[in-house]
């Protein structure tokens, strides 16, 4: 609560509180020293009598793009999964692509609400709401990609083990199925945590509230929260227990995204580090979804002093991290690929790197594990332009990563008839619109692949026999 | 379908049906001068002659009857002490010997006086009733009192001049009442009465009581009653070893070499084949290994995420990481089993000759393999990993030793630095040396996420010993206070969550990932593992490693008692061991692949044994952690036990969990 | 010590008997007051008694005496009962053929495929740890609220406007008239002692 000490200095307008200084903690919140100042300040973005114009605009942005997905989306259903370009031997690609990475973007909000909150991180408080609410948005973007890759979207109920007449049941043994249990957890289970952490807050917009309609809101939601210190003691035992079941689960849910493909015999599929590799790979792109937001909110809502220099600097230090670790599990895969002997292995990985989505595998690599490392120096650290772009760069490399990995591992099946290349298209125009929905705060995107060409590519890569053990 | 008339009728007429509900609960809840409607009666009003009121069919109109003069009531008469309180014409000061002194007497009392006397004189005697209550409520009307009430709070009984009153005189009270307060005489036996003085006596001690009335059987230090630390002792006498531990150093080395000569003397006697003895050295050194990595981890992590909590056990890390400067020592057997080219039963690659005589497919695919798998690269790079290891190892401790020596936080400033490329060194190294040292044991079988899984053993290991040496420090009266159990809370947090939770994550993960592909290159590995005793082998490190332990110290009580804790982390460090074990000795059969069914090969090598019984395997591993514990007790002494002067020492002092 | 504010009720006035008393509230400025203050209260016998604060107050709960929650152990049993209907239901759906009425009769379909077991544990596991945490975190969730008698829409405290701090900055004891202890000009004196910014009485 100090408002100035020996670790900060103010530089450029912002206030560096980066400085370390050995046997101190730097200040969580700047230039405050009483309580009511955090509510104040907290409170002030939902409590502000105009919204501004900005959220209008973005919102209609939002809103418009909103309607398009709803728009590709019927077009996907009433055609079928082949306007994103599945066929054999591609039969996942976009769909996958898109579920992988959205699950991925989902995990900072848990790690930051769960793990750090067991390792006693404290300045994890400034960020952890909306990386917790991101992590909901994110888990429902990710949800709608297998729910419409399934096809016969009206019959996905089939996933859950209901009693029918057919007596049919869904196959446990199958990955796919683990996904579903998985994930499905894991937005609940996100869900009740954002709630529970929410409940003593919306008590205290409750008790600003100034309208009837807000008092009802608010009073409903913060489920008669007052304080008590009675219902505190439970309520952080409670919240201590769901982070500690959180921790396993944020580590289970990519692991086992990863075991769709681990678990299969194709070669760039199946390798055993998958699973912490996703879970690395996953934190990493989160934290730098959590960059990407955080850097506009605080910006525009005035939350400089609750967002400081130094949360942007610990979260760039754990995306540098974490790169580091994708780039330990893409150099093992590489190592042991060679290591293995086994020539489909080595073909894959050098294909990977060196074949017709070589462009994407460079994409990966640069922005997943070369630019990151400029986050080794401080001053790139506490730079806001530089982490903000490099943070985009990061999403657009770890979107990249698993297009790479999907993609080129089924582009090159076993025979050499089974080579091909994914193409999506759209009506006429062969592009596709993916969609970037995140957040109330509704920060929209959209991208579009460059068209493709069109041909099946039956040349190219190596001639691969059968498998005598496959 | 009846009319719709009917409808409109049925709803009034249940509308109108509500209105004298509603009225009678207006009446009932709204307040109002006049009488409240009484809808249930009660018995509340009865024919009878109220208290205090008129009787004409008396002479004197006193509805309530005096006793007749002279009239005892039956076993009413007893000793002047029982019935007045009076002893040779003095108020009581004890019980009298009818109703004697007893804890059941004492709670008889309460009872009653909880009936009889707390509605004016509330619970605690304080003359704060609900009567009183309500009286003082009446009375605090902000239009003055209501109907002219009038009250006198009864008198507390801790009031001096009620506490000073004798037993006696209490119940000569209770008996005939004074002032305001009847007596109790016809409500209350006698017995009950001198229960109730003797329960007011109790009461008015309870609120006026010294410490030194404690029985002190019963009493709580007083700094177990506050909040306040207890003070810590930072003198060299609390943190420096001294003269303690030299009979310990000596009676480990001693035990080592009578073990590892012991362990010897069977290989040579035929007991025991050379490589089987080699491969057990293998299996017991990196055993050892693994603890000071795991140690070294600790310590590196601590700078790198500038822990505070930590440091009060950071310098018994610093000194398990540091023994990395001579556990190459190990390795030498090896260097020179390479060197003299009679490794082949050991490490298969080094003699392909051998190896594609006795298994050509195999051989076929570590040909593949050479550029990794020959003698000179393997020396260079184990070379190069005992260079960085002996680097990082000495210099956390050397740097750490500097900081006890300054006021200046600039060594920490370095740690800090210096932890990053420890951190990636580190990552790096161990994971090749699992591949150099344990991978290539079956040099066909591969797994990219091996060199996490040997990381995870490294935690386990490192974090057991490391609680272990924290405990034993403090048993032999060291670190007193500076070691609480909230450290030991966070270490055994650690063990759980890096060495059980995580190991069981990555095992299982590359175990279910190899069995649900089921290739054939990969499958054998774990298939040598499944064979006969290793079955049952496999499944105890399951349940040893994981399981049980996962039951035992998921609460926080075993973490924060260091005998359970000591308990788990012995048995956490044997499983360590017990995994390394796993790892290193089974042998995937060269014919495994000739077998047309899984069956048939389950069959066939159904006889298989683990030979964890031996007692070489037993005497190297009690041998080589002996002379490890007499190194490290040796580095123990020369050091003091804690990182003096660290910044973080404060914080990691007045640590508490949340 | 501040302005202490009487209670004045205008209703009182004309009905025969004053509304019914909630108890008292004495307000705080900063957590470390509030423990002081707590520990005189325990130590004085209230039962009926509750300390309010913005957040939670470190150490808070041993110096008001609260005992600790039996939720934890209730969430692992809970979470074991997750992994073992994990279990059973994998097991019964995928390698049973047994009809059994669950609701509706229904019977399990053992089928082959990828080559595995029907009873195919390692690939079991990733739901059964998945329902272990649901089933726990489901219940660590209710059962949290549960305990706590929430949600609880009405409170006498609300209608207090001083107590509304109570979610901002301020921090609060309570001592409920119910409480045997409790006898209001009493208790309020021994709330003065505790030295709080005010006091005031929050009717029921």
């Amino acid at each position: 609560m100090t408002t100035m000490n020996v670790n900060t200095k103010v530089r450029s307008g912002e206030t560096d509180n980066t400085q370390d200084v050995p046997g101190s903690r730097a200040p969580l919140v700047l230039n405050m020293n009483k309580f009511n100042q955090v509510t104040q300040q907290v409170c002030q973005v939902a409590e502000a009598r105009r919204t501004p114009m900005a959220w209008y605009i973005t919102f209609a942005i939002g809103l418009g793009l909103l309607s398009l997905l709803g728009f590709c989306i019927v077009y996907l259903i009433v055609t079928g999964v082949g306007v994103w370009g599945l066929n054999n031997p591609v039969m996942w690609a976009y769909d996958i692509t898109n579920f992988v990475f959205w699950v991925g973007i989902g995990h900072a909000g848990t790690l930051i609400s769960a793990i750090l909150f067991l390792f006693r991180q404290k300045w994890r408080t400034g960020i952890n709401r909306f990386a917790e609410a991101m992590t909901i948005f994110a888990v429902m973007c990710a949800g709608i990609f297998p729910g419409i890759h399934v096809g016969r979207v009206w019959v996905v109920y089939w996933l859950f083990p209901l009693p029918n007449q057919m007596e049919m049941w869904p196959q446990f043994r199958s990955p796919l199925l683990w996904d579903v249990f998985a994930v499905g957890t894991y937005f609940t289970v996100s869900l009740l945590f954002w709630f529970t952490g929410l409940v003593p807050d919306l008590a205290t917009m409750r008790d600003r509230a100034k309208g009837k309609i807000q008092q009802i809101a608010y009073g409903a939601f913060s489920l008669g929260w007052r304080g008590s210190n009675r219902h505190w003691h439970r309520y952080e035992r409670a919240y201590l227990l769901l982070a500690a079941l959180s921790t396993p689960l944020v580590l289970s849910v990519h692991s086992v995204v990863s075991f769709d493909f681990a678990t299969s015999q194709l070669p760039g599929w199946h390798t055993t580090i998958f699973p912490p590799y996703f879970v690395a790979g996953a934190i990493f792109s989160g934290f730098a979804m959590v960059v990407t937001l955080a850097i506009p909110a605080r910006e525009m809502f005035g939350l400089k002093n609750l967002i400081t220099l130094r949360h942007l600097d610990n979260m760039n230090k754990v995306i540098l991290l974490t790169g580091c670790m994708v780039g330990y599990a893409y150099s093992m895969e590489f190592f042991i690929a060679w290591y293995s002997g086994a020539i489909y292995e080595k073909f894959a990985f050098i294909n990977r790197a060196f074949g017709q989505y070589w462009w994407a595998y460079f994409l990966m690599v640069s922005c997943n594990v070369i630019t990151p490392q400029l986050f080794w120096f401080k001053a790139i650290r506490t730079s806001i332009p530089i982490m903000f772009a490099l943070s985009l760069l990061v999403n657009v490399g770890m979107w990249f990563e698993r297009f790479v990995i999907i993609v080129t591992s089924l582009a090159n099946d076993f025979l050499p008839f089974l080579m091909g290349r994914v193409h999506a298209h759209l009506g006429r125009h062969r592009n596709l619109l993916r969609e970037f929905r995140s957040l109330p705060g509704d920060v929209h995107a959209v991208l579009s692949l460059p068209p493709d060409d069109r041909h099946r590519r039956s040349e190219g890569g190596h001639a691969r026999g059968g498998s005598a053990f496959r | 379908m009846p009319p719709r008339i009917l409808f409109f009728a049925v709803a009034l007429l249940s509308l109108f049906a509500m209105v004298p509900f509603a009225v009678i609960a207006w009446v009932r809840s709204a307040p109002s001068p006049g009488r409240p409607i009484h809808i249930i009666q009660d018995m509340d009003f009865q024919p009878r002659f109220n208290t205090q009121t008129l009787n004409p069919l008396f002479q004197d109109e006193r509805a309530m009857r005096p006793q007749l003069a002279g009239v005892v009531a039956l076993g009413e008469v007893g000793t002047p002490h029982f019935t007045d309180g009076v002893v040779d014409g003095n108020w009581a000061q004890a019980l009298p010997s009818e109703a004697p002194m007893s804890m059941d007497l004492l709670e008889r009392g309460q009872l009653r006086f909880n009936i009889y006397c707390s509605a004016c004189h509330g619970y605690s005697g304080y003359g704060d009733g609900i009567v009183n209550q309500r009286a003082m409520d009446a009375m605090s009307n902000a239009d003055g009192p209501i109907y002219g009430t009038a009250w006198v709070q009864a008198k507390s009984v801790h009031d001096p001049t009620v506490r000073d009153q004798s037993l006696g005189q209490i119940y000569n009270t209770i008996t005939h009442g004074i002032r305001n307060m009847a007596g109790y005489a016809a409500q209350i036996p006698t017995e009950d009465r001198w229960a109730i003085a003797a329960y007011v006596k109790a009461l008015q001690k309870s609120q006026d009581a010294r410490l030194q009335d404690v029985p002190t059987a019963r009493t709580c230090e007083p700094e177990q009653m506050s909040h306040a630390s207890p003070t810590i002792d930072l003198t060299d006498r609390n943190i420096e070893l001294g003269s303690k531990g030299a009979t310990a150093r000596i009676a480990c080395l001693f035990i080592g070499v009578i073990c590892l000569a012991a362990a010897f003397l069977l290989v040579f006697i035929g007991q025991m084949e050379w490589t089987a003895f080699w491969k057990a050295w293998l299996q017991n050194w990196f055993f050892i290994l693994e603890i000071s990595l795991g140690a070294l981890f600790f310590v590196f992590v601590q700078h790198l995420t500038k822990a505070g909590w930590s440091t009060a056990i950071r310098r018994p890390a610093e000194v398990l990481a540091s023994n990395l400067n001579w556990l190459w020592i190990g390795f030498l057997p090896f260097l020179i089993l390479l060197l003299m080219g009679k490794a082949g039963h050991i490490f298969p690659w080094s003699d392909m000759e051998m190896l594609a005589a006795e298994a050509p497919a195999e051989a076929h695919l570590v040909e593949g393999k050479r550029a990794y798998l020959n003698t000179p690269f393997f020396l260079i790079r184990a070379l190069i990993y005992f260079v960085v290891w002996a680097f990082f190892g000495t210099w956390f401790l050397r740097a750490s030793l500097k900081q006890g020596r300054t006021d200046d936080s600039a060594p920490t400033r370095l740690m800090q630095k210096m932890a990053c490329p420890a951190a990636i060194l580190f990552g790096l190294t161990i994971t090749f040396a699992t591949f150099d040292w344990v991978m290539s044991l079956s040099p066909a079988w591969f797994s990219t996420m091996f060199g996490v899984y040997a990381f995870t053993g490294a935690a386990t290991c490192g974090f057991s010993v490391l609680i272990i040496t924290c405990i034993l420090l403090q048993r032999n009266g060291v670190m007193v206070n500076v070691i609480t159990r909230e450290h030991y809370q966070d270490m055994g947090k650690l063990m759980f969550g890096f060495g059980m939770v995580f190991w069981a994550y990555i095992g299982f993960s590359q175990y279910m990932l190899i069995w649900y592909a089921n290739i054939p290159e990969e499958t054998g590995w774990f298939l040598a593992r499944q064979l006969g005793d290793w079955g049952w082998f496999s499944a105890w490190l399951l349940f040893g490693h994981f399981c049980i332990p996962f039951v035992f110290l998921i609460s926080k009580h075993p973490k924060r008692d260091w005998k359970t804790l000591l308990f788990a982390a012995c048995w956490l460090l044997f499983f360590g061991w017990y995994d390394m074990y796993w790892l290193v000795i089974p042998v995937i059969p060269h014919d495994l692949g000739t077998f047309e069914t899984y069956d048939a090969a389950v069959q066939a090598y159904a006889s298989e044994t683990t030979g964890i019984g031996h007692p070489v395997n037993w005497l190297l591993m009690v041998g080589m952690l002996a002379i490890f514990a007499s190194f490290t007790i040796a580095r123990l002494r020369a050091h003091p036990l804690l990182c003096r002067k660290d910044p973080w020492l404060k914080t990691s002092l007045d640590f508490e969990n949340f | 010590m501040s302005a202490t504010t009487k209670p004045s009720s205008a209703k009182a006035s004309q009905a025969d008997s004053p509304p019914r008393s909630y108890g008292l509230i004495a307000e705080f400025e900063t957590p470390a007051q509030i423990m002081k203050a707590a520990e005189r209260v325990r130590d004085s016998g209230y039962k009926w008694w509750d300390c309010c604060t913005p957040f939670p107050v470190h150490g808070l709960d041993k110096a008001m005496g609260i005992r600790q929650t039996i939720l934890p152990i209730i969430v692992f049993f809970m979470g074991m009962a997750g992994t073992c209907a994990a279990f059973v239901l994998q097991s019964f759906t995928n390698a049973s053929d047994w009809t059994v009425w669950a609701g509706v009769w229904v019977t399990g379909y053992p089928f082959l495929i990828s080559g595995k077991p029907f009873m195919s544990l390692p690939a079991f596991i990733p739901v059964m740890f998945e329902l272990t945490i649901l089933f726990a975190a489901l219940s660590t969730f209710g059962l949290m609220f549960a305990f706590n008698g929430l949600p609880q829409l009405y409170h006498p405290l609300f209608r207090n406007k001083r107590f509304r701090r109570a979610t901002d900055d301020r921090f609060f004891i309570v001592i409920e008239a119910r409480d045997p202890h409790y006898f209001k000009a009493r208790t309020w004196e021994f709330l003065e002692s505790l030295d709080p910014i005010a006091i005031e009485e929050v009717e029921d």
